[in-house]
């Protein structure tokens, strides 16, 4: 990638529409992965809502977003080939093996093939293997930039309240 | 622009049918309200589709605000508008934001155009950037008024 780390880096401003994009999804995924940071794993396993959501969780659940969107999607391979949940529910589900480590370096390694994975396409090819049908990237990169945004949006929330807690 | 209006939309529903004490009420630590997230993001329509595309200033009551004394003046001072006071602030900022945007597309260009405010070290954002930036500011105040709707009365979803 030839640009800029930050969205706010002046390099970003007038770049390529994709890379553009690949720069707005790095730095919510970098964002999402830092929620963890300084935290241990029983406070990122802590339920401080009434739904399902803990902090750990949803890093969970924002692999299994990439993997819906830019193996799935793209691939049109089976979730069960894939080896992700059937649904975004059960994805926020914790094991009992699971750490901050264990889940942050999914997320990592989930997010650099998602990288591989679009490096070769452009904005107008159309990705085959998700439910609503046949989907241009840029439709995928706005979704996906929308739902991690989101999931910063509870993450900020949920780690407010594990460091007041 | 289709997919920064399905954010409004989340924003618009998130925030529907609750009284001044629901869009108040805060979650465990946060300074965050439904009610703040309005006028903050009423404040953020001024601020990127009038002040930064259009180089115009600050529009009221924004520009009688002294924001170096009171940077987070639009939170702190939710509370003390009624709920009607906010959801018109909010409406009237994005309807404003729309109609600023056809005016750009038809005066000066396509997505590509660069926004007529520079930062002062130079540089321009261009719209295309712009409206990327405004779906995810939006998703992610969504997230917070996700879990703030949820304390409230339980609604969750989109």
């Amino acid at each position: 990638m030839s640009l800029g780390s930050s969205t706010m880096d002046p390099v970003v401003f007038t770049g390529a529409m994709k890379d553009q994009f690949e720069v707005f999804l790095d730095e919510h995924r970098a964002m999402l992965a830092e929620s963890l940071d300084g935290l241990t794993d029983e406070q990122a396993r802590q339920r401080l809502v009434a739904s399902r959501t803990t902090l750990l969780g949803l890093i969970k659940h924002a692999t299994f977003v990439e993997r819906v969107w830019f193996d799935e999607a793209i691939t049109c391979r089976s979730r069960a080939e894939i080896g992700i949940p059937d649904t975004p529910d059960e994805s926020f589900v914790l094991n009992e093996n699971d750490t901050i480590e264990s889940v942050r370096r999914a997320h990592a390694e989930t997010c650099a093939s998602s990288r591989r994975a679009t490096a070769q396409l452009q904005l107008d090819d159309l990705v085959h293997g998700n439910r609503r049908g046949p989907l241009p990237l840029r439709w995928v990169y706005l979704h996906v930039l929308r739902e991690l945004a989101q999931h910063c949006g509870h993450a900020d929330i949920l780690r407010e309240q594990l460091l007041a807690g | 622009m289709g997919f920064l209006d399905y954010q409004r939309a989340t924003l618009e529903w998130k925030t529907r049918g609750l009284d001044s004490h629901g869009l108040q009420a805060m979650v465990g630590a946060s300074s965050v309200t439904l009610g703040g997230l309005l006028k903050h993001l009423a404040l953020v329509e001024d601020s990127w589709f009038s002040r930064w595309l259009h180089g115009n200033e600050r529009q009221p009551p924004w520009n009688a605000v002294d924001w170096n004394s009171d940077p987070d003046w639009e939170w702190r001072t939710a509370a003390d508008d009624t709920p009607d006071q906010l959801r018109a602030m909010w409406h009237d900022a994005v309807e404003r934001s729309r109609a600023l945007v056809d005016q750009a597309l038809a005066q000066r260009g396509g997505l590509d155009q660069l926004t007529q405010r520079t930062y002062p070290a130079g540089g321009a954002p261009s719209l295309r950037w712009v409206l990327c930036h405004m779906i995810e500011e939006y998703a992610r105040h969504n997230g917070h008024a996700d879990l703030l709707r949820e304390a409230v009365d339980g609604e969750t979803g989109e």
